[in-house]
């Protein structure tokens, strides 16, 4: 059952998540209200276990507080740290 | 060795001086004088030179052929005084372990020799008259050398955005690379190509075998050499007209900003967050500009630090430097060598453009994600964050306070010689290396126990007495800095991280 207060959002994942995700992105039905809540939705459906302090995130291209809320249609995405040369 | 002989030029002496047991091969070139010049009968002839300068310039151009070529040794001497004919005027030996770098090293010598140094030549006639002979092949190959440069650049000179106001402005550029392996190989290759005038290697490791994959301009035969000489000596043939730098040394507090004054434009290409936040915070300090990329698997990113732009430094976004070994480096998760092709490519462009002063399109200022898996680009707008604890809005003094609680202690680090004046009962070493790390090098000359390191360094306060000493060993000593450094925060007074790590030790014990 989808929630009513459920929006549409497009995420893509990028290094470590989206080895652990399987995909580069997805669109997928939430009724979480924050950036936070999301990535916890989906930390648990996935087993994300990083530190979230060292996870970013962006929505719709600009770096957002993880406090920031969603809206329907917004693309999300988590950005670990990457150091390899 | 380079000298001026006004006697007989005594070969079989010169001969034994170079010899060696590591040489399978050795080239020489000699110098006769001829009996005629420009169709007339040369009786005798006589050389003078400017002493100092021509061998100040003649050992400038053996050390220019040791850089270039693979040789052992090198003699050079040129007579001067009187001559008759078909006396030797000038002998060039070299040694190396193959023969190919004996010959090249050879002929380079004697091209330059010919060209640069200041001696003259005075030619006694068969008619009685004597004459002081132009070099006229000094001159013409000077001007071929100049012509020979413009030629090289044309391609890109025909640019209007370039133009050869835009080479000038490129020979003038001194531009340092930190790091010379996946990223740092495309970077020195476009750049030394373009001809950036002055380019800075700065790297401290030797060439390993697992490099090969994505570091493309070394040599399978080259591995265990030092990657700072191989990388000068590679883009030092390719170009002839660039200078290049070596700084064979770990960046650190100590060096990095002495380092970084000789400098216009530093490129990032280190593997490990901690240099990449020395690096940020000393670009900060020192209002230098920076370009930094990162690689992972299939994925990189880009992103600068530009004073004159006003653009956020890594510590706007990632304020603490993560745990090394949390996200993983290539020697841990693996990359497909054609990522920091593509990345230090874009990385280079983006250098260039930058020192020709044409439009990056402040593309600088986001966070770029290149995604290799689906051939995306995604740029993420950076902020520059007011309360950064670096290059924020805080006063001065507390913003130079962060920075200093936030280095490494450099009594924390222990180095090669110094680990081997400790008596193997006065501590104990601790090995948190993985376990395919420790398979694939396991010529260790240490006992030590082994804690396995992953993410979750939290297990060494566990396991280590408060009150023991102990040297902590990784790779490369980035990871074992990171858990001494923990330690230490914890309490432990008697810790230590061994400087450059295992790499290093395993190395000068096969050197020694």
């Amino acid at each position: 059952m989808i929630d009513s207060k459920a929006k549409r959002v497009q995420i893509c994942y990028f290094a470590a998540l989206r080895e652990l995700r399987g995909i580069s992105e997805e669109t997928i039905d939430t009724s979480a209200v924050t950036a936070e809540q999301l990535y916890d939705e989906l930390a648990s459906l996935h087993n994300f276990n990083f530190n979230k302090q060292q996870i970013k995130v962006a929505i719709n291209d600009s770096f957002v507080q993880w406090d920031t809320a969603l809206s329907p249609k917004d693309i999300v995405v988590f950005i670990p740290p990457v150091a390899g040369g | 060795m380079f000298a001026l002989l006004n006697k007989l030029i005594d070969v079989d002496l010169l001969k034994k001086e170079l010899a060696n047991s590591s040489a399978g091969g050795f080239a020489s070139f000699e110098g006769w004088v001829r009996n005629y010049h420009d169709r007339k009968a040369v009786t005798s002839l006589e050389y003078e030179a400017y002493n100092e300068l021509a061998e100040k310039e003649a050992n400038l151009i053996l050390s220019e052929a040791r850089n270039k070529f693979d040789i052992l040794d090198t003699r050079c001497i040129h007579r001067i005084g009187h001559l008759e004919i078909g006396e030797l005027a000038v002998w060039i030996g070299v040694t190396a372990v193959h023969r190919d770098a004996a010959f090249k090293a050879c002929r380079y010598i004697i091209d330059e020799v010919k060209t640069r140094l200041p001696i003259w030549k005075k030619e006694y006639y068969s008619d009685g008259s004597a004459e002081w002979v132009n070099c006229t092949a000094c001159t013409e190959n000077s001007h071929a050398r100049d012509k020979e440069e413009e030629l090289f650049y044309s391609r890109q000179t025909i640019l209007p955005e370039v133009g050869p106001g835009g080479q000038e402005k490129l020979k003038n550029s001194n531009v340092l690379i930190v790091g010379a392996g996946g990223l740092g190989c495309p970077v020195l290759q476009y750049l030394a190509a373009a001809g950036v005038g002055t380019l800075g290697i700065c790297d401290f490791d030797n060439l390993d075998i697992s490099n090969l994959h994505r570091q493309t301009f070394y040599q399978f035969n080259d591995t265990g050499k030092p990657k700072v000489e191989l990388a000068a000596k590679f883009i030092s043939n390719m170009n002839p007209f660039i200078k290049v730098n070596k700084h064979s040394e770990i960046l650190s507090q100590n060096n990095i900003e002495s380092i970084f004054n000789k400098y216009d434009l530093i490129l990032d290409c280190t593997d490990n967050f901690e240099t990449k936040f020395l690096i940020s915070d000393t670009a900060v300090k020192l209002k230098k500009p920076v370009i930094f990329a990162s690689i992972y698997q299939f994925e990189g990113q880009l992103w600068s630090y530009l004073p004159e732009q006003n653009s956020p430094c890594i510590r706007c976004l990632w304020e603490e430097i993560p745990q090394p070994g949390c996200i993983g480096s290539c020697a841990e998760v693996g990359v497909l060598g054609a990522v920091p092709g593509v990345l230090g490519t874009m990385q280079a462009s983006i250098a260039l453009k930058y020192l020709l002063g044409i439009s990056n399109e402040l593309s600088e200022l986001n966070l770029t994600l290149v995604d290799l898996n689906n051939l995306s680009i995604r740029k993420i707008k950076r902020f520059q964050n007011p309360q950064c604890l670096v290059c924020g809005n805080l006063s001065n003094k507390s913003k130079s306070a962060v920075l200093i609680t936030k280095s490494d202690k450099p009594d924390l680090e222990i180095n090669i010689e110094e680990l081997s004046n400790l008596s193997p009962i006065e501590f104990e070493m601790i090995d948190i290396r993985t376990e395919k790390e420790r398979k694939q090098q396991d010529t260790f000359p240490y006992t030590s126990r082994y804690i396995p390191i992953t993410t979750d360094y939290s297990i060494l306060l566990e396991q280590l007495s408060i009150e023991s000493k102990y040297v902590i060993v990784c790779q490369h000593g980035i990871r074992s800095r990171y858990a001494a450094n923990l330690l230490s925060k914890h309490g432990y007074k008697n810790v230590y991280t061994l400087t450059g790590g295992i790499s290093l030790l395993s190395k000068s014990v096969v050197e020694n």
